[in-house]
């Protein structure tokens, strides 16, 4: 059970860590310079709208698995009274 | 179905800004040119980018002004696929109004574009003519691009990223729009005493948190790519970051008190205090300050004057209505969440 349970932890800190990953490089994403040619041209900024919405989809996901994890506590917690 | 319809309609609304807002094109614009100097007297050709030019994109004229003298190109050349290339030979002349910036005009197929403060005139000691006699025929630059259909305005710095209206700006209004609605519970606890109430109250002050967060992420990183700062010094800026704060203080009250009935009460009287302490933050304060980046506030003007044209406003209010929803709907699964708790811990 114990072990399982570090397991399961190893995991989620994994899932933390490629989460933050993504995180990042879409960041640098951003960030990254265009070329002479695009910046003349405007460089479209396309980019920024797909990492708000990325950051936007991120938050709302963040809350779907809080939510699933408390969910499945207080479910536990039901079945223990049963 | 009957019960859930809002749910739907989030759904649909939120689809439909999402395929609009992503899909519609931009007008066409001028994107920027390969040099901000030019020098009095001298010929010299400029390149002009042109941003979604279309097909049959046809440059009747090129000038540059500061209001008070209009230069127009000797001539142009336009590369077919989104290069300008113009030849001006301004003459400032010896004396009078020649400095400050000159702005770009490019006149296509009937409209006029601008691209504002696009270049700065070096005077040249060899131009000794008075500038008076230079005073060309003032233009008639007022004619823009017509109100087009399906497609977004094509703003200086802004350029696609105007798109972000659609998914930045609903995070604020649907910050406000829960929490107006969670003090309103709030002050519902504090007139009937019952437990739902307070329960409802807290978990549209979470969700509204987490839109506040959203604002604050995506705000930073629009404001890197265009105003050049991940945070910078603005009277709004500030003003939400004290108001995130007073609310995460809201949330850490909640957890330190113990006796349900206490922390409902304490909280509804501290939250029912703090939204307009909040609105006055986030709305007033930038309003009356001095100067703010953000459009709408300080000596600034809004988005509705010059940037919200018809076409984004056909996606700006479905997609405020439809974010405000989606949260709500959020909020409502915290909400049954936490009652089947009550529920459960209270026999």
């Amino acid at each position: 059970m114990a072990i399982r349970n570090s397991i399961k932890r190893l995991q989620f800190h994994a899932t933390k860590r490629a989460a933050g990953l993504a995180l990042l490089l879409l960041v640098q994403g951003v960030l990254n310079a265009s070329s002479a040619e695009e910046i003349l041209r405007g460089n479209g900024k396309y980019n920024v709208v797909a990492a708000v919405l990325i950051l936007i989809f991120c938050g709302i996901i963040f809350f779907l698995v809080r939510m699933d994890r408390r969910l499945s506590q207080l479910e536990k917690e039901k079945e223990g009274k049963l | 179905m009957r019960k859930n319809w809002w749910k739907y309609l989030a759904v649909l609304l939120l689809l439909y800004v999402l395929a609009g807002g992503l899909f519609t094109p931009l007008k066409t614009g001028i994107g920027g040119t390969d040099r901000l100097k030019i020098t009095s007297m001298d010929s010299q050709q400029v390149q002009i980018g042109i941003y979604n030019p279309g097909a049959d994109f046809r440059v009747e004229n090129v000038l540059i002004s500061n209001g008070n003298l209009n230069f127009t190109s000797l001539n142009n050349h336009w590369d077919g696929k989104g290069m300008l290339k113009a030849t001006f030979a301004p003459r400032l002349g010896k004396t009078g109004d020649g400095g400050g910036l000159f702005s770009l005009y490019v006149k296509a197929n009937g409209y006029w574009m601008a691209y504002p403060a696009a270049f700065s005139i070096e005077r040249n000691p060899a131009d000794t003519v008075s500038s008076n006699a230079l005073r060309p025929e003032q233009s008639n630059l007022s004619a823009g691009v017509p109100d087009a259909f399906r497609a977004f305005p094509n703003r200086q710095v802004l350029y696609e990223s105007i798109r972000n209206l659609l998914f930045h700006v609903p995070m604020w209004f649907t910050m406000i729009c829960l929490l107006l609605l969670s003090a309103w519970h709030a002050t519902r606890y504090l007139m009937k005493q019952h437990i739902d109430a307070d329960l409802r109250s807290e978990s549209l002050a979470r969700v509204a948190v987490l839109t506040g967060f959203l604002g604050c992420v995506t705000g930073s990183v629009w404001a890197r790519v265009t105003w050049g700062l991940w945070w910078p010094s603005d009277p709004k800026l500030n003003g939400v970051a004290v108001g995130m704060l007073m609310y995460l203080a809201y949330l850490l009250l909640r957890s330190s008190l113990n006796d349900p009935y206490q922390r409902a009460r304490v909280s509804a009287v501290y939250n029912v205090f703090v939204f307009p302490v909040f609105i006055a933050l986030i709305v007033i304060m930038p309003k009356l300050s001095d100067a703010s980046v953000h459009p709408g506030s300080g000596g600034t003007v809004g988005f509705n004057k010059y940037d919200l044209d018809n076409t984004l406003r056909m996606y700006f209010y479905p997609a405020v209505a439809g974010w405000i929803l989606l949260f709500l709907w959020m909020s409502s699964l915290l909400y049954r969440f936490k009652k089947i708790q009550w529920q459960s811990e209270t026999p």
